[in-house]
Parts: C-alpha cells; sequence; structure tokens
C-alpha cells in the first residue's frame, strides 16, 4: 500500500513543483497577510476627522477647543463660530463629527448651570460612530470635572482631592502593550491553514476530474483511499512549511511571544489540517469542476473561518443562532488552541476541550470523504 | 458583429450554468455572504463576560456590581472571593475582564477621598480588551457622576453634557456599515475571478485555439466573454439590495439608477483585470492565485472593512490606486447619505479613469496574447 501512496504523492510534488507562481503564491500569501494585517489594518481609532462650530467663543470655549486638539483621537479639521453650510461636511465624509459649542456656554457653566453640547455623528460607520462618541463623551467628563475642581479649589472645599472619585488602574495581561499583532498572527496561521489546505486540495482533484485523468487514476490498481492520500499528502507537507514560515516571522520579526509547548503546537496544526484539506476533498467530490470548487471553498472555509471563528469579531457579540453557527467551525477550536499556546501558554490541561472537539471533526470529515469518494467512483 | 457577441455570451451562459450547481455559488453565496456580513461583522463589543472581586463588601461596592450587571455591555458572570479563582477565570478565557474593588472602598469615597479600582484585562485580543477598557471607564465616570450629582446640586457647580445626534444609521447598526460593504466584495469577486478563470478554462482545456481560428475578431471574443459576468455582476447586486432591503431595512436614500451607473464603471475595471490576469495565467489555478494577491489586498485597503484613516500614511497612499476604495465610498454615499452626483463626482472620475485605463491596457494585452 505504502509502495503506491509514494508514487502517488511523488506525481503531486511534481506537479506542485511545475508551476512554481502558485507555489510562491502560497508561501508568500500568508507574509503578505501577517504584514497587511501587521501593519495597516488597526480596529483601533486615532484621527477622527473633526469639526468645531464655537458659537460662543469665549476663553472657557476656547480652552475646551484646545483640549480637543490636544487629543491624539481628534484631529480639528474645521473651526468655524457660523453653522452655515456646515451640515455638508457630513454629507461629504470630511468629517466624523460635528461638535456645537452654544452661544451660552461659558454664561451657563459660570453659572453653575448644566449647558448641552450638541454633537452630529455621521454613523455610517457604526463601529467608528461608537468609538468616538466614548472618546467624545470622556473628553467632556474631564472638561467637567476640571471646571468642576477649579470652582471647588476656588471656594476651599477639602472635596477636591476626591475628583474624580474614583481612578482606573487598568493592568492588562498576556499583551501588556495591546498590540495587535499579538492576536492577528495566530489568526492569520488558522485562516491562511483553512483557506490553502482546502483550496489547494479541492482544486487538484477537481482538474483530475476535469481533464479526466481522474478515471485513469481510479482504472489502477491504486485504492480510492491511496489516491486520496497521495494528493493530501504534499499539501499537508505545504501547510507545514507555512506554519513554520509564519511561526518564524511572526516571532522573529514581529516579536510575538510564544509562549507554550511547540509540539503541542505542531499536533494540534496537524490536526486541523487534516479538516481543512478533508473539507477540500469533500467539496471536490461533489463538484467536479474547479471554478465551482473554488466559489464552495471560499463559501464554506474562507468566510466561515474568516468571520466566524473569533479572528477578528468576536463571537460573543454576534446574535445567538450564529454563534451556534460558529460551533460548527474548527477554525473556532484551532484559534482558541493557538492564542493559548501563543499567548498565554496554555498546554492541554486548559485546552483538552478544542483539541478533542478538533479531533472529532477531522474523524468525521474523514470518514464523510472516504463514504463520498466510494460513493462517486461506483 | 453583434451576431457573433450574442452568439458567444450564449454560448458562455450555456456553459456557466450547464452545471446547475454554479447557481448555488452565484446566487445563493451572496445571500449566505450578506447574512453572515450583516450579522456576525461586528466589532462592537457586547456581552462582555466579567468577573468581580469584591474585598469591600459594602453598600457602595454592590451598588458598582449592579451598575455593572445592568448594563447591556456586560454580562458579570462571576463573583470571586480570592486573588487565585480571579487569575484562573481569566487564564482559562472565561473572564474578559475582571474588575477589583478594594477593602476601604466605600470608606474613602465617603470621606471624599479618592480610591482606586483595578481593572485586570484578558490583551490576547488587543482590539476587544481597548474597547472593553474604554467601556468600564465610561461606566465608572458615569457612575462617578451619580455620586458627584449631590454635592454638585449644592453647591451649584454645572457641567457640560454631550448631546449627541447620530445622522445616516441613528441605532448604529453594524449591517447598514456591512451591506454595502457586501456589494463592492460580491461584484470584485464574481466579475475578477470568474472572468479569469472562464478564460483559463478555454486554456486548459485546449479549445481557446478553437476560438482563435474561427473566424471570431478579437474585440468580439473579449465583448462575448465578458458580458455573460457583466450581467451577473449586476444581477448579484440587484439581489444583495433586495435581501438588504428585506433582511436589514438598509436604507436606499440615494439613487438607484446613479448606483448601478458607478457599479458598471467599477465592473470595467474589474473585468479588465480579469482579462489581464487570464494572459499571464497558464492554469486557473494559477489565475485563481494571482486573483487571489490582488484581491486581498484590494479587500484589506479599501476601508470597506477597517477605516483608511486609522492606516499609517504609506497604507493610506497605496489606498489611492485602489478602485475599490472610490466604488466603496460611493456605494455607502448613495445608499446611506444619499450623496448625488455633485457630492461623488471625484470618485466617479476615479473610477472612469481607471475604468478607461484598465480595459484598454488589457485589451491590447489580451489581442497580443491570442496571436
Amino acid at each position: 500500500m505504502k509502495n503506491r501512496i509514494i508514487p502517488l504523492a511523488r506525481k503531486e510534488i511534481l506537479h506542485i513543483l511545475r508551476d512554481p507562481r502558485s507555489l510562491y503564491g502560497s508561501l508568500i500569501m500568508p507574509i503578505v497577510l501577517l504584514i497587511l494585517f501587521g501593519y495597516a489594518i488597526t480596529f483601533d481609532i486615532k484621527h477622527i476627522a473633526l469639526a468645531i462650530i464655537d458659537q460662543d467663543s469665549s476663553s472657557l470655549s476656547r480652552d475646551f477647543i484646545s483640549r480637543v486638539e490636544g487629543s491624539e483621537y481628534f484631529d480639528l479639521l474645521y473651526l468655524s463660530s457660523s453653522s452655515t453650510g456646515f451640515e455638508k461636511l457630513l454629507d461629504e465624509g470630511k468629517v466624523k463629527i460635528i461638535m456645537v459649542i452654544p452661544k451660552n456656554f461659558s454664561r451657563d457653566l459660570s453659572k453653575g448651570e448644566d449647558c448641552a453640547l450638541q454633537l452630529l455623528i455621521d454613523g455610517s460607520n457604526n463601529n467608528t460612530a461608537q468609538v468616538a462618541l466614548g472618546y467624545t463623551s470622556l473628553l467632556v467628563q474631564a472638561f467637567s470635572s476640571n471646571i468642576i475642581l477649579e470652582k471647588l479649589n476656588s471656594k476651599g472645599t477639602a472635596l477636591q482631592a476626591g475628583v474624580p472619585p474614583i481612578d482606573i488602574r487598568p493592568s492588562v495581561w498576556y499583551n501588556p502593550d495591546l498590540r495587535s499583532v499579538n492576536f492577528i498572527v495566530p489568526g492569520i496561521i488558522a485562516v491562511v491553514m483553512m483557506v490553502l489546505a482546502s483550496i489547494s486540495s479541492s482544486l487538484t482533484i477537481a482538474r483530475e476530474w476535469e481533464t479526466g485523468t481522474m478515471e485513469q487514476l481510479i482504472s489502477t490498481p491504486a485504492r480510492p483511499f491511496e489516491i486520496t492520500i497521495g494528493k493530501l499528502l504534499p499539501y499537508f507537507f505545504l501547510g507545514f512549511i507555512q506554519i513554520l514560515l509564519v511561526i518564524l516571522v511572526g516571532t522573529l520579526l514581529f516579536k510575538v511571544p510564544l509562549r507554550g509547548n511547540i509540539l503541542f503546537l505542531f499536533c494540534g496544526s496537524a490536526v486541523f489540517l487534516v479538516c481543512g484539506s478533508g473539507i477540500g476533498l469533500l467539496i471536490s467530490t461533489i463538484t467536479r469542476s474547479q471554478q465551482l470548487a473554488y466559489m464552495l471553498s471560499i463559501l464554506f472555509t474562507l468566510l466561515p473561518s474568516f468571520i466566524l471563528s473569533g479572528f477578528i469579531f468576536p463571537i460573543s457579540s454576534m446574535p445567538r443562532i450564529i454563534q451556534f453557527f460558529t460551533y460548527l467551525i474548527p477554525a473556532r477550536y484551532f484559534l482558541i488552541i493557538l492564542r493559548g499556546i501563543f499567548l498565554k501558554g496554555n498546554g492541554i490541561v486548559t485546552l483538552w476541550p478544542e483539541t478533542l472537539a478538533l479531533l472529532f471533526f477531522a474523524s468525521v470529515i474523514v470518514l464523510a470523504c472516504a463514504r463520498r469518494l466510494r460513493l462517486s467512483l461506483e | 458583429m453583434f451576431q457573433t457577441i450574442r452568439h458567444i455570451v450564449r454560448k458562455e451562459f450555456i456553459q456557466t450554468f450547464r452545471d446547475k450547481r454554479m447557481l448555488m455559488p452565484i446566487f445563493v453565496a451572496p445571500v449566505i455572504q450578506l447574512i453572515l456580513f450583516g450579522f456576525a461583522v461586528t466589532t462592537d463589543i457586547k456581552h462582555i463576560s466579567l468577573a468581580i472581586l469584591d474585598y469591600d463588601r459594602s453598600f457602595e461596592s454592590r451598588q458598582l456590581t449592579s451598575s455593572f450587571s445592568q448594563s447591556k455591555t456586560f454580562d458579570l458572570k462571576y463573583f470571586l472571593n480570592s486573588y487565585a479563582e480571579l487569575e484562573e477565570a481569566v487564564q482559562q478565557g472565561k473572564a474578559q475582564a475582571a474588575v477589583v474593588i478594594p477593602e476601604n472602598f466605600e470608606a474613602d469615597l465617603k470621606k471624599g477621598k479618592q480610591t482606586s479600582l483595578q481593572v485586570i484585562l484578558d490583551g490576547t485580543d488587543a482590539n476587544t480588551a481597548t474597547i472593553i477598557a474604554s467601556y468600564i471607564s465610561q461606566l465608572i465616570a458615569r457612575y462617578s457622576e451619580n455620586i458627584f450629582a449631590e454635592i454638585r446640586g449644592q453647591m451649584a457647580l454645572g457641567m457640560v453634557i454631550p448631546q449627541p445626534r447620530v445622522w445616516y444609521n441613528p441605532n448604529l447598526e453594524s449591517s447598514v456599515f456591512m451591506v454595502p460593504g457586501v456589494i463592492c466584495l460580491i461584484l470584485l469577486l464574481t466579475t475578477l475571478i470568474l472572468t479569469s478563470m472562464a478564460i483559463t478554462k478555454e486554456r486548459e482545456m485546449g479549445t481557446l485555439e478553437q476560438l482563435v481560428v474561427s473566424p471570431i475578431k478579437p474585440y468580439e471574443l473579449i465583448l462575448g466573454k465578458t458580458i455573460p459576468f457583466v450581467l451577473i455582476g449586476l444581477a448579484d447586486v440587484t439581489l444583495i439590495i433586495c435581501a438588504g432591503k428585506l433582511i436589514f431595512d438598509l436604507p436606499i436614500r440615494g439613487s438607484l439608477l446613479l448606483l448601478f451607473g458607478v457599479a458598471l464603471l467599477f465592473i470595467l475595471t474589474t473585468l479588465s483585470l480579469g482579462l489581464f490576469l487570464s494572459t499571464i495565467s497558464r492554469t486557473q489555478q494559477q489565475a485563481l492565485m494571482s486573483a487571489f494577491f490582488f484581491m486581498v489586498p484590494a479587500m484589506l485597503l479599501s476601508g470597506v472593512f477597517s477605516p483608511i484613516e486609522n492606516m499609517p500614511k504609506v497604507a493610506q497612499y497605496i489606498t489611492l490606486l485602489n478602485p475599490l476604495r472610490y466604488f466603496s465610498i460611493a456605494v455607502r454615499g448613495i445608499l446611506l447619505k444619499g450623496n448625488g452626483i455633485d457630492i461623488l463626482w471625484p470618485q466617479i472620475l476615479a473610477l472612469f479613469i481607471f475604468g478607461i485605463a484598465a480595459s484598454v491596457f488589457s485589451s491590447l494585452r489580451f489581442r497580443k496574447y491570442l496571436e
């Protein structure tokens, strides 16, 4: 049996080597993704474009404006005392927030009355809007307590020590500088491996069907099982090379800590690769056309492992039904394992439920493949 | 000439849909993607699982605890008894954040002395941790304000109260932001990849030679091969808009005619790119790989998911060369803001220039490739 698998695998390796562009592509792709996500894509929001309409023009309102200018979260782009034509700024997308300081701003505050600050927010990107809203209210609160503090000071009250009454001391574990690369790198490993394993395995087998060479393979004495293993083995190793590459670039270039056991990491990856290439194989037995195989791979592997795995978008914020679906995504479990190993230094003691889930998926997928393959060959 | 093109278009349609399963990726997939993106892609964070370690066990500390449990943002799941329990909860990922209330919390507040609150965040997901930190500080700020309210009343101390009004998306729903994004992505995916794969397929099967030796002229071949995907792309746009309206109540504030016009300009660019990729690929797999190489950076550096303003300067300049950037601004502008040509002309102009340049370049290249 071994004697048949090895020649089949060698043939597949020759196929891969004959097409260096696809080979380099699949090796460079993870690095490109890593660099893009590591440098360019940040979801933390700074430099929100802002316009202020200062109808008060008092020293207090100017004081407020200089506070806004001093914040790294806002870029004050327009400052005017009249409100004519300002709505257009939001329409054109030139600013995300317009603050309107009302006429009686300094008078009300000095009288000790509350004063409203009108905010117009571009909600088309809900996330930016939400974050901007949070920053604004923190900024306004700081400004208010400053005014109050000054007043208390002038009155000489003992309370001044308690402004603000509660001081927050955050401490961040596992990733103290909150570097996003630290959680991106493990995520990229999961996504890239799932995509490469499933797309390349589904495409190569669909190609054999398309060109009619699958029939030739079947008529040889090699059994379906051997054909499958022989075809998948090279991609399995390619997947491992990719993991190594991402780990090397991630730890050396991006300085992502690898705190846990690397052997456990490789074992988990192996099980995950079986899932990925198995799904690819399943797809190829259903479609037999490369175009369709690719489309289905995108639909069943790329998007779910990108969106539903918790890679970027937190699962706990999704609606219940969608949360339920995430349990069907192998990448979800693998991602927990990866982050646990990389950042928390977790071992099998903590991660056994996820490991078990991956093993379960892998065996179900392999069984389904064997069944489908037998059916489609008969 | 029209006769020839019509025949090729027909052939292409027959070939694409001969496999009934092809209907699924072309028409069912966009809807699935729409649902995924609309429901699942949200970077706002709800149901933060929180643990509280209350050393004080006083009235005031219970007040603070209940303001966490009443907030929709937090799921107060664990009341801990010791620091060791806290460590375990965070280590196992059960709690995303933990708040430690110190022993003299109430006493300090009563004395008017500042008290400190320790907040522990699981930084594994840096993005979530940042947002959780800001939610916690907002909650604490509101809480402090309440403590303060009494004193403020007595002493006549005014403060500034923000009154936000959100335009275009008053409930701040992420689906409103995402659905226009899905339109951009699906158009890119179907037109770019399907075109490049359809042409490489002919080459892989050896039927391209047959087409070349037939009396069909190159431009007829180009048009015949690309028109089906233009139609499929536009059908997908219609489908997504309808489904978006039905499922997510997507606002359509601007002119749909303008939207389709802009979509056509965008498709001109993506089809030309598909054509170009097919001239440099020998197999479908190569075509797919090359398309991926273009598509992934184009998607990430477009502002469809993450705002361009937050990118580093170099990346921001790169986005200027990305047609998807202009298209996504235009689609969101038309649908959400009701923008017209008066506002969107720079984007439309950019798409026009990209479209013309790309189609001239790639059809020249394709002609040469056929010869």
